[in-house]
């Protein structure tokens, strides 16, 4: 809990210095902030920084069946902490990979990868 | 993120900025703007998911222009549903107005005229001239034409493949519908490579399931050019054999010599027919009509009629076409044609152009994945799933981890993550 709070909290601040540094002066804007579709060079801006990430690729493998970042469906996996959605994977790779599509991707991936593709959703914002 | 929470952490990170500023200096560095502009041709699932992407990855500095001539696409997955009436065409119905609003992707409903690959420039059909820095082709499929098809203009027409979603899914619908049990559905498969692998012998089911519950019963014929099924062996061996038992019939090493739309029979190259009441012909595939018809040397991929592509950013392996990508089914790589895995082979494209753009290295190690629901029955449904990994040496995209794999039958819980697949895969798209 405490290193996902600290997470969280890198991440707003590189957030905060994207904003600060492309739009200062609507800085303060609240529903600028808050509403992505407001303006498309507006939501762009904001994003742009945070989803530089080295594991941006294989994740995006990711979003076809759990949506844009990870915020689709019943299971949105961009709300799930790195270490919940490691193990999830992990436990995956042990089960019949016929009786579920999701046992078939995690068995894809190097230990490597799903730390990547973990620590890639778990840090990205709704979108 | 709740607007409250998120707030609370902007006003946190203000407190603590000049202390994190410093740590972050390299990965702001490493985040310089991308800039440059791209041109995407196409607006189905390989298209549209690029043009999203270059812009959501890569930011406003990424100028996207999305050129597709029809305002609505109409979904090509599920719509084999509407044939049988799960389904209806506008349900299926999708539009580029998300891309606009939301990412700011300019689209202009033109077709191409020409495109300059030495003064990087793209005529449109409303004499728009959109100079790029990189093109993105993405125009799907065109077919062949079916070989000695005869009979009256008004027959022939009734010869349909029905395998891009529109008019023709309609006609087929009716087609079907005025089927009596007594009656024969032909299907014929075109030889490979052809758009869904699955989605033919689907089709077969989902007509079958349709005719034993609505008409008390009918007759599927499946002519295959193939010496086999081509995806799903066994999931459609269990489908023909149990499920759809007596209904359904596979001829395999069957290919079409010629069709009369007059008497509705099907010959094929060894010289048996085959006489139905709906012949539902899907020919032979070749790269949409871009590639094949610019004369600029696309089409270098199999056969002569797809495009060669490097797989690591769909870049043409033609040297002379430096800056034009390929992506989706009209593209010739070790990976199947469809929308699912269309839409993970534009992520690879976005992020290597968006690289490129920054002056960084294109990722050397990229995997996509194909995933595919096939309803088998009104209830049920099954499914194929792949993960592809690059492999240097042979330079294309090779099945990793448990490799190509199909589903422990079909289900109705599978049916049910069809429906949610679908509702996802096309948000990730069009939203």
């Amino acid at each position: 809990m405490k290193s996902k709070s600290f997470i969280l909290l890198l991440f707003s601040a590189l957030l905060f210095i994207t904003v600060a540094i492309s739009c200062s002066k609507d800085l303060i804007d609240e529903s600028k902030i808050e509403d992505p579709v407001a303006s498309p060079n507006e939501a762009l801006t904001l994003k742009a920084g945070a989803i530089d990430l080295p594991g941006r690729l294989l994740a995006s493998n990711c979003f076809q069946c759990h949506g844009t970042n990870g915020y689709a469906g019943e299971l949105k996996i961009g709300e799930q902490s790195a270490s919940s959605i490691i193990s999830d994977i992990n436990e995956m790779k042990t089960k019949d990979p016929r009786a579920n599509i999701m046992n078939v991707h995690a068995r894809a991936y190097t230990p490597e990868e799903i730390q990547l593709i973990a620590d890639y959703i778990s840090k990205q914002i709704k979108y | 993120m709740e607007r409250r929470k998120f707030l609370q952490n902007i006003g946190a990170s203000a407190i603590g900025l000049s202390i994190l500023k410093s740590s972050f200096a390299g990965q702001l560095s490493t985040s310089a703007e991308a800039a440059g502009r791209v041109v995407v041709v196409g607006g189905g699932m390989a298209g549209t998911t690029v043009a999203k992407y270059l812009r959501f990855w890569g930011g406003t500095g990424v100028d996207v222009t999305l050129v597709e001539p029809n305002a609505t696409y109409y979904s090509n997955i599920f719509s084999n549903m509407v044939l049988t009436g799960e389904r209806t065409l506008s349900q299926l119905a999708f539009n580029y107005s998300t891309l606009k609003s939301k990412y700011g992707v300019k689209v202009q409903n033109y077709s191409v005229s020409s495109i300059d690959p030495v003064g990087k420039k793209v005529t449109l059909s409303n004499g728009v001239v959109l100079p790029y820095d990189r093109l993105v082709l993405a125009p799907g499929i065109d077919f062949e034409p079916i070989p000695s098809l005869t009979g009256t203009a008004a027959n022939q027409a009734k010869i349909v493949h029905a395998w891009k979603a529109g008019a023709q899914t309609t006609s087929l619908q009716n087609q079907i519908k005025a089927m009596t049990k007594s009656d024969t559905f032909i299907l014929t498969i075109p030889p490979k490579p052809f758009r869904c692998p699955p989605g033919p012998y689907e089709r077969a089911c989902v007509v079958a399931d349709y005719l034993k519950r609505t008409k008390g019963g009918g007759k599927v014929v499946i002519l295959d050019a193939n010496s086999g099924i081509q995806a799903e062996l066994q999931n459609f061996t269990i489908a023909f054999n149990e499920t759809h038992k007596g209904i359904i019939t596979y001829v395999p090493n069957s290919p079409i010599a010629s069709i009369n739309a007059d008497t509705m029979k099907v010959t094929t190259t060894s010289g048996a027919s085959y006489t139905g009441k709906v012949i539902n012909a899907i020919p032979t595939h070749k790269a949409g009509k871009l590639i094949t018809d610019s004369g600029i040397g696309l089409a270098n991929g199999l056969n002569g009629k797809w495009a060669g592509v490097n797989v690591l950013s769909y870049e043409s392996t033609n040297l002379n076409l430096a800056g034009i990508h390929v992506i989706g089914d009209s593209s010739s790589t070790t990976q199947p044609k469809a929308g699912h895995i269309a839409n993970a082979e534009a992520k690879v494209c976005a992020d290597a152009i968006i690289n490129i753009f920054k002056g960084n290295t294109i990722n050397q190690g990229p995997i996509t994945n194909s995933s595919c629901f096939t309803p088998i029955t009104k209830t049920t449904a099954s499914w194929l799933s792949v993960v592809y990994r690059y492999d240097p040496v042979s330079k294309t995209m090779l099945p990793t981890g448990n490799g190509i794999t199909e589903s422990n039958g079909a289900t109705s819980e599978n049916y049910e993550d069809m429906l949610k697949w679908f509702n996802n895969l096309m948000a990730d798209t069009f939203s």
